[in-house]
């Protein structure tokens, strides 16, 4: 074990490189966040839909990403998409395959609420003479936004967590620079047991963030 | 085509080892999950706050960062472990954390009253929770405890980028091999698609059993 | 029966019972009334342990409920079996019934019977049939709960509690949750156990009921016993002003409802 168990003073000399995976972590984080956010919508309406055009291809999207590792998903954006003459950055391709998976699971969740705040809000909407997507838009998904900031928080979390599978097509985030890092010395679990910490306080701050807020908006309603 | 063709034979080979190493974390996993889940339901502190620490270090951090400490940690402590053992051991303790908060939850479903009425009846409080609470926990546990299996299916995925062979490393072998990535990758997910698929079928049937048997 | 001296019961920082003194000799009713959040139903669950409590003394048929004095004379918490023991001593009936939805109305009834006294299966099946003839649902014996009108299930969850032959019945707002015209049936019940010379603590909003059964009415507000007396003399001439406030409001209600 040598004359340490835990080499703080590498750790510390080496900080600039955790700093600067930490950068790009939260680049890939935000944008994917963004992405599956805007994107989970779109695709909730088409579930919703009654136009079958819609909801077949939304569904079929839906049960195809689910059910499939994002980190398949990366390689056939990342090396897929290459052979057939589109040539994508590795970030690029690491934030449309985060994206668009946890699209697939927010649009889930989005339905979900908009399904349990039910029928009774969006008639009383109607009885008031709304058309029906004004009325969705100013009633239901509101009341619905409300009670899935816990189901949505927790799939930002994952996102994060998922940025680390960004590393395998080399896109030089927190876990790959720790690697590096960890190859090229002789403090390895040293460097592992700081990036675990990074994420712990990257997804607890998102955790808190969100229960503070749940918090605010309960006091509201 | 041909080419996917040629190589399915090598990757449904790694598909059985996938599936082996999801069989075996699944059945660690749900021992220690449920384990947990039961003691963050206990009288006493010490018990839920360790299943409190236990959560928060497991969901806060990848898995891909708890494979990599434990990856280079092991030899410094000086212990040679096989590395399927080893990768079956992370994954397990992995989804045992959201198997504790998926029985954690299914306990919490169960109104208060029912434990309640066990106790007033003069029941102790583990026989109680044995013979009441959790013979109804079940019916909550199983939707959400079939999410995170399949959830474990893809994870599984994740131990190919510390070099243990499986489906997703031998899907990028044969792509380096056969130069077509977009082709095998896509047999890949075909492959994952179909077992992550049929488990979610499986668990629907047992639950529309479980529904009929109330 | 029941001795309860200088009961205290805290949730965190807010005191819910300050001090409650309480007897219920056998074969006494005794109705508790007051205003919600009163701490009525946090009394009820002290008197079988449901609730651990802070401060004071319940004393059941002789024994102190739920703590045992040590040779240093602390007091330290019951094991689990001596608490249950004691648990199963007293019947409880909820306001929400809490009947086990995965059994049948007869395996609700004698579950504990069976379990925790050891009865045999046959003996306790007979008894329970009894018990459902006297709340009127023998022929309910192999229905499930959820199949069953809340009334219906009301009285189940009596003969449930009575079933393991307590030396007392506390029963929690147990007609707050059924539908207007059930209220009957369940009291009817009640007044039978009361006649057959039960122990009987009842936290209840039926002043009627009070008034016919109650040998004693028992007026708790914000933690504290105000006043306590024969239901004639109590509420005939209350002698606090929120006993008074309390009672008005429900005799404009009674006068509403006609």
């Amino acid at each position: 074990m040598g004359g340490y168990f835990f080499d703080f003073g590498f750790i510390y000399r080496n900080l600039p490189i955790f700093w600067s995976g930490l950068g790009v972590t939260l680049e890939v984080s935000v944008l994917a966040m963004a992405g599956a956010v805007v994107g989970g919508l779109v695709i909730a309406f088409g579930r919703m839909s009654r136009r079958v055009w819609l909801f077949a291809p939304a569904t079929a999207y839906v049960e195809f990403l689910r059910n499939t590792p994002v980190l398949i998903q990366m390689f056939g954006l990342y090396f897929g998409l290459a052979v057939l003459g589109f040539r994508l950055s590795p970030i690029t391709a690491g934030v449309l395959a985060l994206a668009g998976q946890n699209a697939a699971y927010l649009a889930e969740i989005y339905r979900a609420g908009i399904e349990s705040v039910g029928r009774r809000q969006l008639e009383a909407a109607l009885a008031l003479g709304m058309r029906r997507w004004r009325a969705m838009r100013l009633v239901v998904v509101p009341i619905a936004v409300t009670r899935l900031v816990a189901p949505i928080g927790n799939q930002l979390v994952v996102i994060i967590k998922d940025t680390s599978l960004v590393s395998s097509i080399s896109v030089y985030e927190l876990t790959m620079e720790g690697k590096r890092l960890a190859e090229r010395s002789a403090a390895t679990y040293e460097v592992f047991a700081t990036i675990a910490v990074f994420y712990l306080v990257l997804t607890s701050a998102v955790s808190l963030a969100l229960r503070f807020y749940e918090r605010r908006v309960q006091l509201i309603f | 085509m041909e080419t996917l063709g040629t190589n399915l034979p090598y990757l449904l080979r790694g598909a059985k080892v996938t599936v082996l190493l999801f069989a075996a974390s699944l059945a660690l996993g749900t021992v220690v999950g449920v384990g947990a889940g039961l003691l963050s339901a206990a009288r006493h502190p010490v018990p839920r706050g360790i299943v409190t620490v236990y959560v928060f270090l497991t969901r806060g951090i990848p898995l891909l960062v708890h494979l990599f400490l434990v990856y280079y940690l092991l030899p410094v402590i000086g212990l040679d472990l096989d590395p399927y053992v080893g990768a079956t051991i992370v994954l397990a303790l992995y989804i045992g954390a959201f198997i504790s908060e998926v029985t954690r939850g299914a306990i919490g479903s169960v109104s208060r009253g029912q434990l309640d009425a066990a106790l007033s009846l003069g029941m102790t409080r583990g026989r109680a929770m044995r013979k009441i609470v959790l013979r109804q926990a079940v019916r909550y546990f199983l939707p959400p405890y079939i999410g995170t299996a399949v959830m474990l299916v893809k994870l599984t995925s994740v131990v190919s980028v510390i070099n243990i062979w499986e489906l997703t490393l031998a899907g990028r072998e044969v792509v380096e091999r056969t130069l077509a990535p977009f082709q095998i990758f896509a047999g890949v997910a075909l492959i994952y698609f179909a077992i992550c698929y049929g488990l979610s079928l499986l668990g629907r049937a047992m639950e529309r059993r479980i529904e009929f048997g109330h | 029966m029941i001795r309860v001296r200088g009961l205290v019961k805290r949730f965190g920082q807010h005191t819910v019972l300050h001090g409650i003194d309480l007897d219920v000799a056998r074969g006494q009713v005794v109705v508790v009334i007051g205003p919600s959040g009163s701490g009525k139903t946090t009394l009820l669950r002290c008197l079988n342990f449901l609730e651990e409590y802070d401060d004071g003394e319940v004393v059941v048929d002789g024994a102190l409920l739920g703590y045992r004095r040590g040779a240093d004379g602390r007091l330290g918490r019951r094991s689990e079996e001596e608490i249950a023991k004691s648990r199963s001593e007293i019947g409880m009936v909820f306001q929400s019934f809490n009947l086990f939805p995965h059994k049948s109305v007869l395996d609700n009834i004698t579950l504990a019977p069976i379990y925790i006294k050891g009865v045999r299966r046959d003996v306790a099946k007979q008894v329970a049939t009894e018990l459902l003839t006297k709340v009127g649902l023998a022929h309910k014996a192999d229905a499930y709960p959820g199949t069953l009108s809340s009334g219906q299930q009301q009285r189940v969850a009596i003969a449930r509690a009575l079933a393991m032959q307590p030396k007392v019945m506390l029963f929690d707002e147990v007609t707050s949750a059924l539908d207007p015209e059930l209220v009957g049936e369940v009291l009817t019940v009640m007044r039978g156990l009361a006649e057959d010379g039960m122990t009987m603590v009842i936290v209840s909003h039926e002043m009627q009921f009070a008034r016919e059964v109650a040998h004693r009415v028992v007026f708790l507000d914000g933690g504290r016993i105000l006043e306590e007396g024969p239901p004639k003399t109590l509420f005939r001439e209350p002698s606090s002003e929120r006993l008074h406030a309390f009672l008005r409001r429900f005799t404009e209600g009674y006068k509403l409802s006609v």
